[in-house]
């Protein structure tokens, strides 16, 4: 014990807010006065702080086996959480099934950015028939199906060319570091007019990347012009019902 | 009972927020947390040469560092949660390799990402180390402790309530035992006041 620990049975009463009254007034008294007591009182909140967070820590670790078994058990059966989430939803649609559609509402209730975004994407396949005529180490580690060594070797690149960039960010896909993607695709899209070689590729992607990003508000627009757009090579990728589950996603979710 | 409910019902992310502010955590919320998010964010470990107990023990400890910053209100709300989950679970797991000495030229390549989602979860798993310190120093206090102490000061149990969970005969031998408990840990603190300080900073979230 230090010093100061005749106090320290106070201060912990203090902490558990157990001092009313007169004591109350006495121990706030003590403390203003005495630098040796605030430090004990600061030191003991702080233990008390670390009983919390092994307090919440034990928790989840008490959760995690339980519901370990059940992840794995549901991996069987992944269906039954899908309609577990939405069994209440589906209740709320029953009273909007005057004015809507059952294809509507269940599209609404259900769509979410990760679910089009997995229906709607499909890696890039490499065609060694664009872009540069010698196969970079870059291409090839893409065509080998290695987004590490792509993003790795980019990393190290003094100047890229289109076609690598567009590559690398879809190596970023494969790997889910969205935040990545969108920012190679933007400046894919936005280089000098000299090079427009996979911009309309990267438009395409960069709308499911926003899709996934939890953007739809952001992909909305994208979509809908390569949608607009019969030339574009993506246009039939982009059919008007994936159009209006996008705009259901915007919908949905205001302001992304 | 209202717990119960919303567990197997969607939270959106403001009322998952309100509800983990709560002093003690509805285990309900923690196996919504689970059923919502582990899959998303252990395919994410194991894209990345971790192993499945790798994948659970680093979403263990993502969800303990999430409700911890949103009890410290430092989660803004300016990204999605499972925004936040993910730059949280990604940065958890690059920090556990670097621990690990065994990270590879493009994690590396990926630590030093200018990604703002990155330095914006970088500082919550700054003090990852101190935090496991400070448990281990909980570990030492022995299981009557720590027994007594989380009941107390995590569970909020009354003494009267926690003296049939201890083998003691009365009220007064479990106050006596609880103030020693704490002191005992108080003093393993201040034996290392830089790892005091480093868990303060990691408490609330500060360089």
């Amino acid at each position: 014990m230090n010093d100061n620990s005749q106090h320290t049975e106070t201060i912990i009463n203090y902490l558990s807010g157990e001092l009313t009254g007169e004591e109350l007034s006495l121990f706030e008294a003590l403390l203003a006065a005495d630098d040796a007591v605030r430090r004990e009182l600061e030191n003991l909140q702080l233990a008390r702080s670390a009983v919390r967070s092994y307090g919440l820590k034990a928790q989840v670790a008490s959760v995690h086996r339980e519901m370990m078994d059940e992840l794995k058990a549901e991996g069987q059966r992944p269906p039954a959480t899908v309609y577990r989430l939405l069994r209440p939803a589906l209740r709320v649609a029953a009273s909007l099934l005057l004015i809507l559609s059952a294809i509507g509402v269940y599209e609404f209730v259900t769509i979410s950015p990760a679910r089009l975004y997995s229906e709607n994407y499909r890696p890039y396949q490499e065609s060694l028939s664009r872009g540069e005529a010698a196969t970079s180490a870059l291409e090839q580690a893409y065509a080998a199906g290695k987004p590490a060594v792509v993003i790795g070797l980019f990393s190290k690149m003094d100047s890229s060319t289109n076609k690598m960039k567009f590559l690398t960010a879809q190596a970023y896909l494969a790997t889910r570091q969205y935040l990545s993607a969108i920012r190679l695709f933007n400046t894919v899209i936005a280089s000098p007019a000299s090079d427009s070689s996979f911009k309309d590729d990267s438009e395409y992607y960069l709308g499911l990347s926003y899709l996934e990003y939890s953007k739809a508000g952001r992909a909305e627009p994208i979509l809908q012009k390569i949608h607009d757009d019969k030339d574009h090579p993506y246009h039939d990728r982009v059919s008007y019902w994936t159009l209006l589950k996008v705009k259901l996603l915007a919908l949905k979710y205001p302001g992304k | 009972m209202v717990n119960k409910i919303k567990a197997l019902t969607h939270y959106n992310d403001e009322e998952l927020i309100l509800t983990l502010r709560e002093q003690r955590v509805s285990t309900d919320v923690i196996k919504y947390l689970y059923r919502t998010y582990f899959r998303y964010l252990s395919s994410y470990i194991k894209q990345n040469q971790g192993s499945d107990q790798d994948a659970e023990d680093i979403f263990q400890e993502v969800i303990v560092a999430f409700i911890e910053v949103v009890k410290a209100q430092k989660f803004r709300g300016e990204s999605a949660i499972k925004t936040f989950l993910y730059a949280l679970n990604r940065f958890t797991w690059l920090n556990e390799l670097k621990r690990r000495n065994r990270a590879l030229v493009r994690e590396t390549a990926w630590h030093d990402s200018s990604d703002e989602e990155d330095k914006d979860v970088s500082v919550f798993i700054e003090g990852r180390e101190a935090k496991g310190m400070v448990m281990a120093m909980m570990d030492k206090l022995g299981d009557v402790c720590k027994k007594i102490l989380v009941a107390y000061y995590y569970d909020n149990l009354q003494m009267k309530e926690i003296l049939p969970l201890i083998d003691y005969q009365n009220e007064q031998v479990l106050r006596n035992k609880k103030y020693k408990c704490l002191k005992s840990l108080e003093q393993m603190l201040t034996a290392d006041p830089q790892l005091a300080q480093r868990f303060k900073n990691a408490l609330t979230h500060e360089r």
